[in-house]
């Protein structure tokens, strides 16, 4: 509005491409004392025969839930094995830019940019474990991206965006990740609370999804990861005491989730250091609710020793 | 809150925790303003610093058709260093139109003040739109606010479709922009405006919506315009000669049939006129056949009395009366040849006379045949028929399935018309509802470019039952192919299921006014391809 007598000149759409390296730090230094997430019983052991396994994400906006998603497609991707198109389901043409998006801002160090509220943007993958074992077969996961302003909205009672319900009355197989942020973690507690009842009165039983909690920004703690389990566990049962009665009950699991260092350059914030660790945890958690076993599985006794030749 | 025709929304991205909010701040009907969709951008377009959006948007609600006029400018959230974030505001008129330029005046008054009273810094002082410091006043509120003007053939169902035009946003020009906008609206479910080269960068990038230029000597909006005229006319002159060329069809028909009427009127008149011939002829004969019978009993009776009288010798009596019964058989056989109706013209199969012939010939015959006979090769004769007949339809019942299963790509219009020509030599009446059945199939918006290969119509397949209705075969359609089909059509399924059964008429059975989905395999399902 502030330059109205400018000249306008047509433009000349050409994409300037640029790429940045990858500043990916050494994960498997941290693997051991990371990997501790309690895994809940799989619904199944074995693959279920739905048509894909669903990712629902729930947390208000800003909570970190599309970093969460665009972490794990990258892990996937690019340390666990291959992500694919699902064949037969073509992705719209929404999904396939976000998904682009994703990728490409990942590597760049960008954070995804926020969701639109009232409409669920749903990624049909294949994901296919470089695991050569039989029994880490490739799965079909399904991601829905939703805005955080719709999970605010059921607060107090009210009712999902039609977008959303849909989901929640279908009856498919969901692995659904609540995510809080470590600075606000205090203020959800109840609105996490109204979401697990919201399943329940949806006829979604516990036993028969998967769940899991995460502690996202968990940075903002001062440290990258957590030292004990109990250093977690003690932060959940402070800052989200209703949550984690009802999560210990039903045994779901807990997780924090770091993306790396964020820094912020004048405008922007950026990653600086992009740390998988957390991304990896969740999508193991993912892998082995969904099919019972984990995803470094090492084999079965004869393909042990079929591997060792 | 004044009681208007008109309502204004301010809106906002507040991050951390409510995210996208909006609030009416004038409003008619709350219940209305409570179901305005979300203000929210997609991923397709971006507010950058520095920069604006304005958008012209068409809206269904119950009775209510909505055009909402908005802004979208750059703000910071609170907590949160995202980019894409706004603030904006909405000017939405209920049913009717306002003067654009006062339109566009109130909607950068209440803009201006909005974010000057709500932002520091490009940063949001709140975080919810309820608690947003409005405009009390706008100067030119009373000329919007009982909106009079009326919205000519806009079509409200969504479109699922977006354009954005970058071009000069100043009101003048705007003013315009959103006055020739109502038309496109038809196409297009929200048009967006930006001078931004940044926003109409990111628009090419992402590629979601379809980006126009309008500065310089680009004029793709104008073309646009043009563009919806020109399709709009072409369909229009489609229509007509397609009409025309219908009229034309059923007017050859019409003589052709007239015609076929006359010469099989003059064919049976001519028959009906030998047949009289005939008959008076036969009932001639009938006095000869009497008179030459009269003749052979007179002289057989002289005979008698001449006997009784013992006027004559027996054998000479016996030789007259023999030669007499040699004459009469003679005679006999003579008498009878006229009255075959041999030369009666073999019925033509339309004659109504057809049957009365025959059965007049057979009768005529039934004297040199007896019944037994006559009936026993009358059977054989329908028995062989009825062996031919079997052999032939069977031949064509294999040609079909072999066509229906290796041919079945051939244009289903041709098959159309010629059924309908078909139809016209038959039961001429039908023909004039035909036409009507065809001008009721509206088209598809957009036209379907496409249909669904091979494995896509597979998998639709595999998720429809036979007996299903056609709303739910639809509905697995649209589900299946949420980007080719849902997309473009959701809110036309009436029309595109109108247009499913024309293209797989062989799929569908209709009871009770409703359509079933009956047998084979729906082939031809339409498309569009971005």
């Amino acid at each position: 509005m502030s330059n109205d007598n400018e000249n306008l000149k047509p433009l000349s759409f050409e994409n300037e491409e640029e790429l940045k390296p990858l500043s990916l730090e050494n994960n498997t230094t941290h693997q051991s004392n990371d990997d501790f997430v309690p895994i809940s019983k799989g619904a199944n052991n074995e693959i279920k025969n739905e048509d894909s396994n669903f990712v629902f994400f729930f947390g208000v906006s800003a909570s970190g839930k599309s970093v969460i998603l665009s972490s794990i497609l990258y892990y996937l991707s690019s340390q666990a094995g291959v992500l694919s198109p699902k064949s037969g389901a073509p992705n719209s043409k929404e999904a396939q830019v976000l998904l682009a998006d994703f990728f490409e801002n990942i590597s760049k160090g960008i954070l995804p940019n926020r969701t639109t509220r009232d409409q669920v943007t749903r990624i049909d993958l294949k994901f296919e474990p470089s695991n050569k074992s039989k029994k880490v077969p490739p799965i079909n996961l399904t991601f829905l991206e939703t805005a955080g302003a719709n999970h605010q909205d059921i607060n107090k009672g009210n009712q999902y965006h039609s977008s959303i319900d849909s989901y929640l009355n279908a009856k498919i197989p969901l692995n659904i990740l609540i995510v809080t942020s470590y600075d606000s973690a205090h203020k959800e507690d109840s609105l996490i609370y109204q979401f697990l009842n919201r399943l329940v009165e949806k006829g979604i039983e516990s036993r028969f999804v998967n769940i899991i909690l995460v502690i996202s920004k968990w940075d903002l703690s001062g440290k990258g990861g957590v030292t004990s389990e109990d250093e977690l566990e003690s932060f959940i049962s402070e800052r989200l005491p209703m949550t984690n009665n009802r999560i210990n009950a039903y045994e779901f699991s807990k997780t924090y989730f770091t993306i790396g260092k964020i820094e912020s350059n004048g405008n922007t914030e950026k990653i600086t250091n992009l740390n998988l660790d957390s991304a990896e945890i969740i999508s193991k958690w993912l892998y082995e609710c969904i099919t019972g076993y984990p995803l470094d599985y090492e084999g079965t006794f004869w393909e042990r020793i079929k591997f060792s030749f | 809150m004044e009681n208007t025709s008109c309502y204004i929304f301010a809106f906002a991205t507040f991050g951390h925790p409510n995210d996208f909010r909006q609030t009416p701040f004038k409003y008619n009907n709350p219940d209305v303003a409570k179901q305005i969709k979300v203000f929210d951008l997609s991923n397709a377009i971006k507010v950058f610093p520095n920069s604006t959006i304005y958008s012209i948007r068409k809206e269904r609600i119950g009775n209510s058709k909505l055009i909402s006029y908005s802004i979208y400018t750059f703000a910071q959230e609170q907590a949160s260093k995202r980019d894409g974030t706004f603030i904006g505001s909405s000017i939405i008129l209920e049913n009717k139109l306002a003067e654009e330029k006062y339109v566009i005046d109130c909607l950068n008054e209440f803009h201006q003040k909005l974010t000057e009273n709500n932002l520091v810094n490009g940063v949001l002082k709140v975080n919810h739109s309820k608690d947003f410091i409005p405009n009390g006043t706008l100067t030119d509120f009373d000329k919007i606010k009982n909106p009079q003007i009326e919205i000519l053939d806009l079509n409200f169902n969504s479109n699922n479709n977006s354009l954005v035009v970058y071009c000069d946003t100043s009101p003048n020009k705007l003013e315009l922009f959103f006055k020739n906008s109502i038309d496109l609206l038809n196409v297009y479910d929200t048009i967006y405006f930006t001078k931004s080269n940044e926003v109409a960068e990111f628009v090419i990038q992402k590629g979601i919506f379809k980006l126009i230029q309008n500065v310089e000597d680009k004029k793709d909006f104008e073309k646009e315009i043009n563009n919806l005229i020109e399709e709009r006319k072409r369909k229009r002159e489609r229509s007509i000669s397609e009409f025309e060329r219908e009229v034309q069809r059923i007017n050859d028909d019409k003589d052709r049939t007239i015609q076929e009427f006359k010469t099989q009127i003059e064919q049976s008149e001519r028959t009906h006129f030998e047949n009289e011939r005939k008959l008076k002829e036969s009932k001639e004969d009938i006095n000869k056949i009497g008179q030459f019978y009269d003749d052979f009993l007179n002289k057989t009776n002289g005979l008698i009395s001449q006997l009784r009288h013992n006027n004559g010798k027996l054998e000479e009596v016996k030789q007259i009366h023999n030669n007499n019964k040699i004459l009469f058989n003679n005679g006999v056989g003579e008498l009878k040849r006229p009255n075959y109706t041999t030369t009666i013209a073999k019925p033509k199969p339309k004659g109504n006379l057809h049957t009365e012939h025959t059965r007049q010939d057979n009768d005529n015959r039934s004297s040199h045949r007896t019944r037994s006979n006559e009936e026993s090769e009358k059977i054989g004769y329908r028995i062989k028929i009825y062996k031919v007949a079997t052999l032939v339809l069977a031949f064509l019942l294999l040609a079909t399935w072999i066509y229906v299963l290796f041919f079945k790509t051939s244009s289903e219009t041709d098959i159309e018309t010629t059924q309908n020509q078909e139809q016209v030599n038959t039961i001429p009446q039908e023909q004039i509802q035909t036409p009507i059945e065809t001008t009721k199939l509206e088209d598809l918006n957009p036209l379907p470019n496409s249909k669904l290969n091979d494995n896509d119509f597979r998998r639709v397949a595999k998720n429809i039952t036979y007996q299903s209705k056609i709303e739910d075969v639809v509905k697995v359609i649209f589900d299946k192919n949420p980007t080719d089909i849902k997309s473009n059509y959701i809110g036309q399924e009436n029309k595109y299921s109108k247009h499913l059964i024309e293209l797989n008429k062989q799929c569908f059975e209709e009871k009770d006014g409703l359509y079933y989905f009956t047998k084979d395999t729906l082939r031809q399902i339409p498309s569009f391809k971005k």
